[in-house]
């Protein structure tokens, strides 16, 4: 199936990413098309949740991309761990890491101010969106520890394995497991809670 | 293949990767036939499994809400345009260092040759520069200043010949000065005119009491008036 057969003749979705990425490496670029249209959306909601700003979500989207295609040539093609989409999301989730170690202090300073003011003044955007439970949601999410978070967002956007997830973290599949169920049960708890408006409300 | 019961710390663990379907087969049978016997465990499972979906369903109602940072289209046509470039610059053949030895002497040369056309044009305009100031001694055209005693200093300046009382008379109505400036230039053609060329120079150039070079130092920053 692989040989003599331009990706552009072909549904991306018969053949796996791993082949994609032999044959972008071939020169088809056509199948690096087929990677972005099976990934970008994906990726960019697990950097939209993950940096919860659009804006640098929209970049470590962009400098993932670029850093996967100008080391495609290191990608181990024969491994099993994971694969391409394993890979990406390792490469994104480094971004992501990379961004948070240059500007740890700024973002501390950040985060705090953000979750302040988004709990006693919803921003515009939620304004303009009026959902109080997609705010409720908004911030349960972003309330969860940035380790828990980061694997149950890994699980639901990027749908790895929880061995993939372990790997791609460097921690142990144990480790990985134990931080998925504390995020789903802190996740409950915080969706239980009254929304802060209503705690407001007289 | 590897067992992850006898590896798993709690049941929470083997009940997230029993629900994800990672289990392997041997694994899942022997954990499937644990449920068959203890209500309990079904029941933890029960709750596990709920509780991740409503973590799922919290993550879809959100996306549902909110738009993605930018189109996915979008997203994928820059992605596909970062592709064509990294494409693009995969096809340009590199320069390999052979390859880049093997141009370098058309540069060589050319910077031999740019340094070559420098240095001799360095050694034309010092050796100009300094017969400026001293005269070329190849030249066997005859420098005439205003200054008569330069003229002295000059090797291959023309000999006086005796003057007349007439010229003497002339030429110290010449308002003599500094040998370079525009003013003794324009005497220069008056001098010439006096001065008799060299086919007509002969004699002692000192007969009439005239200074010579070997009866002092003058240069032409000194004044050869002698006034002070």
């Amino acid at each position: 199936m692989d040989a003599g057969v331009s990706s552009k003749e072909i549904t991306p979705v018969d053949v796996s990413d791993e082949t994609l990425v032999r044959r972008l490496l071939a020169g088809d670029e056509w199948a690096g098309d087929g990677l972005a249209k099976r990934h970008c959306s994906a990726l960019l909601r697990y950097l939209q949740r993950l940096v919860h700003n659009d804006q640098l979500a929209e970049e470590l989207h962009q400098q993932a991309w670029m850093s996967v295609l100008e080391n495609l040539d290191k990608f181990d093609l024969a491994s099993g761990g994971g694969g391409f989409k394993a890979w990406l999301y390792r490469i994104a989730t480094n971004k992501a890491h990379d961004h948070w170690r240059s500007r740890g202090r700024e973002k501390r300073v950040k985060e705090g101010l953000r979750l302040v003011t988004e709990e006693l003044a919803p921003d515009a955007g939620h304004r303009v969106e009026g959902a109080e439970a997609e705010a409720k949601l908004r911030a349960a999410i972003q309330l969860l520890p940035e380790s828990q978070k980061e694997i149950l967002l890994l699980r639901y956007y990027g749908n790895l394995k929880f061995v993939e997830i372990a790997e791609m973290l460097g921690c142990p599949l144990n480790t990985a497991l134990g931080r998925m169920h504390k995020a789903m049960i802190r996740l409950r708890q915080l969706l239980a809670e009254p929304a802060p408006a209503e705690s407001r409300m007289p | 293949m590897k067992s992850y019961l006898q590896h798993l710390e709690n049941n929470e663990a083997i009940l997230l990767m029993y629900l994800g379907n990672e289990l392997p087969a041997q694994d899942r049978a022997e954990f499937e036939q644990m449920l068959a016997s203890d209500a309990s465990l079904r029941a933890e499972m029960e709750i596990v499994r709920q509780t991740q979906q409503l973590a799922f369903d919290a993550l879809q109602s959100l996306d549902a809400v909110t738009r993605p940072p930018i189109s996915p289209m979008v997203a994928q046509r820059r992605v596909s345009r970062l592709v064509r470039e990294w494409a693009e610059r995969r096809r340009r053949p590199a320069v390999t260092v052979s390859e880049a030895r093997s141009l370098m002497p058309w540069r060589r040369i050319s910077i031999a040759a740019a340094a070559s056309l420098l240095v001799g044009f360095y050694i034309w305009a010092v050796y100009h520069h300094l017969l400026d100031f001293h005269g070329n001694p190849n030249d066997n055209a005859p420098l005439v200043s205003a200054d008569p005693f330069e003229n002295d200093l000059l090797p291959n300046a023309p000999q006086h010949r005796d003057l007349s009382d007439e010229e003497k008379l002339a030429l110290l109505s010449i308002p003599l000065g500094d040998s370079t400036s525009d003013e003794s230039n324009l005497h220069v053609a008056e001098v010439a005119a006096v001065v008799p060329s060299d086919a007509e120079n002969s004699g002692d150039a000192n007969a009439e009491g005239l200074p010579s070079a070997s009866e002092g130092s003058h240069s032409t920053d000194l004044n050869p008036t002698g006034e002070p």
